[in-house]
Order: C-alpha cells, then sequence, then structure tokens
C-alpha cells in the first residue's frame, strides 16, 4: 500500500496504518535526525519521538504533494531547529553544511573520497534516497550494506532464491543512484 | 561484473554504511517503546476527537457574533455611555477586542495545524 493511501487512513484513525508507516520510516528517519546532531544521541532520540508526535497530529495536513518521507524530514527540521534554538544556535548555522561535489555524477565512477562520506547532508541524503525505494529493495539493501549479510542471509531474509536475491540487490543498487541523484538535484533547487 | 557496477556496489556500500551506520541506527528497544507509545498517544487522541477547521471557523463566527451582539445591547442599555463619545469609542474598541480573541486563536490553531502541510 502507498505512503498516501496509508497516511489518509491514518488519518481517519486506522492504527495499522499509522503502524505500517512507522515500521517502513523509523529507522530512516532516526538515522537523518541523528547526523544532525551526533554529539548527542539522547536529543536525536528526543527529536525524533517529538517528530513522530507531531506527524500524528498533522497526518490531515499531508496531501501527498511530496514523499512521506520528506514530508517528515521537514517535520523534523523544525524540531531541530527549535532544539538548536532553544541553546542559542542561529538558523544559518544549522543547516549550512552544503557539499559542491556533484556526488551523484562519481557514484559509478570512481571510489568516493572518504571526506564527502564523513559530510552530514549526505548521509542525511542516504537516508532520503532508501525511503524513496520500494519496500523490497529498501530492505534487501539494509540488511546487505548496513547489517552487513550475505547474499544468502538477504535471499532468506526476503523468501527469495540467491538468484532473485542478486537480481534484486543489483536493480536495488541502480535504483538507489537514481533516488540519489534525485534526492541531490530536489536539494540543490531547494537552495 | 563491470568498472561501473563494481564502483557502483562499492560506493552503494560505503554509502549506507555512512548513512545508516552502527551509531545512527535506533536501539530497537527504544524503536519498539516508541512505537507503543505512539499509538497509545494516537488512541487516545482519536478517542478526545478533534475539531475540524471548519468546525472551529463556525465557532469563532458564533463567538464574534455572541461579542459583538452583547457589545451593542450595553451600548444600547447605557444611555449615559452613548452621551458621551470618547466612551463609545473606548467601548467599542474594547468590544472589538473582545471580538477578536477567539478569531485570533483560531487563527493560531489552524496555522499551527497546516505549518508542516
Amino acid at each position: 500500500m502507498d505512503d498516501l493511501t496509508l497516511a489518509r487512513r491514518a488519518a481517519g484513525g486506522d492504527e495499522k496504518a499509522l503502524a505500517a508507516l512507522y515500521d517502513r520510516y523509523a529507522d530512516l528517519l532516526f538515522a537523518s535526525i541523528y547526523h544532525h546532531l551526533p554529539d548527542s544521541r539522547q536529543d536525536a532520540e528526543e527529536v525524533w519521538q517529538d517528530t513522530w508526535l507531531a506527524a500524528i497530529r498533522s497526518l490531515e495536513s499531508y496531501r501527498g504533494s511530496s514523499r512521506f518521507f520528506t514530508w517528515l524530514v521537514g517535520i523534523a527540521r523544525h524540531k531541530i531547529a527549535d532544539h538548536f534554538r532553544r541553546r542559542g544556535f542561529s538558523e544559518t548555522e544549522l543547516f549550512s553544511n552544503i557539499p559542491e561535489s556533484r556526488l551523484a555524477e562519481l557514484i559509478d565512477s570512481s571510489p568516493l573520497p572518504e571526506e564527502i562520506l564523513l559530510q552530514r547532508i549526505v548521509r542525511r541524503q542516504v537516508a532520503e534516497a532508501l525511503a524513496i525505494l520500494g519496500e523490497d529493495q529498501r530492505r534487501a539493501l539494509m540488511a546487505r550494506y548496513a547489517d552487513e549479510k550475505s547474499v544468502e542471509e538477504v535471499a532468506s531474509l526476503l523468501g527469495k532464491s540467491y538468484k532473485a536475491a542478486e537480481s534484486l540487490l543489483s536493480r536495488a543498487r541502480k535504483a538507489f543512484q537514481e533516488a540519489f541523484i534525485q534526492v541531490e538535484s530536489e536539494g540543490r533547487n531547494e537552495r | 561484473m563491470n568498472d561501473k557496477e563494481h564502483y557502483l556496489e562499492e560506493n552503494v556500500a560505503r554509502l549506507i554504511q555512512a548513512g545508516l551506520g552502527k551509531e545512527a541506527c535506533l536501539d530497537p528497544l527504544t524503536r519498539e517503546r516508541t512505537r507503543q507509545s505512539l499509538l497509545a498517544q494516537f488512541q487516545k487522541e482519536q478517542a478526545t476527537g478533534t475539531f475540524s477547521d471548519r468546525r472551529l471557523v463556525t465557532l469563532a463566527g458564533i463567538l464574534v457574533f455572541m461579542a459583538a451582539w452583547l457589545g451593542i445591547q450595553t451600548l444600547g442599555a447605557s444611555e449615559p455611555i452613548t452621551a458621551s463619545i470618547p466612551l463609545l469609542i473606548i467601548a467599542a474598541v474594547l468590544t472589538m477586542n473582545l471580538a477578536l480573541i477567539p478569531v485570533a486563536a483560531i487563527i493560531i490553531i489552524i496555522r499551527e495545524r497546516r505549518r508542516y502541510a
């Protein structure tokens, strides 16, 4: 079921729809928030919980004009800004870590430099790009590369044959590359 | 596997590890606890019910009408007040302020609801 349908059902009081959205995006949202607040895990968890609370109260306002995860990240940015404002930071200091490199163009032509991988914005874009993928592709990539499972383990996790898992991973990598280019260009347009 | 596929696999792996490394992973206990409390909060808010924007605007309209009606009645019933222009102006300003309180409150509620739209 797509995100908009789930969000509409949840806005209408369907608890299972809300649980499905939570299960789909809880980890990615936390990773995205954590890269803004790497110095305090507790603060990151607090902001993450506040974001979900604000999201369930604003579900009616989600109309599908952006992706659901992008909408969640938008709420999280408000919460992060509130968090920093309480600690006396200015707005411009918060979101100014912007890479000039066109990372997406390098992704299949050379090993990426370490300093690019360490940039917060790149780490957040990873979460946003994963959120665009279909459920199977996202689970496959996360299992294979974040949890470092073997292809056999990914196959058994998704109930597929070895060959099918390999082919799914290959499609998922290409889809991730495209999603990453999309997220990067949307980020540039916003800036 | 050609060079492009090889670099793509290597870079996707490194990007995902950078983006979703162990330190950026949720502790499963926190994840589950938040899930439960979020669903409990959701049930609670569903049970208490909420006013739709249309209902809020209607409510504001009724309150404004009542405040204005009350102001007019007060002015009409009190001859000494209507005879004095400064007092009349003060009474009108006070009534206007009273009438705008519910309007302002409802505008704030609706703006807060749409903040993330």
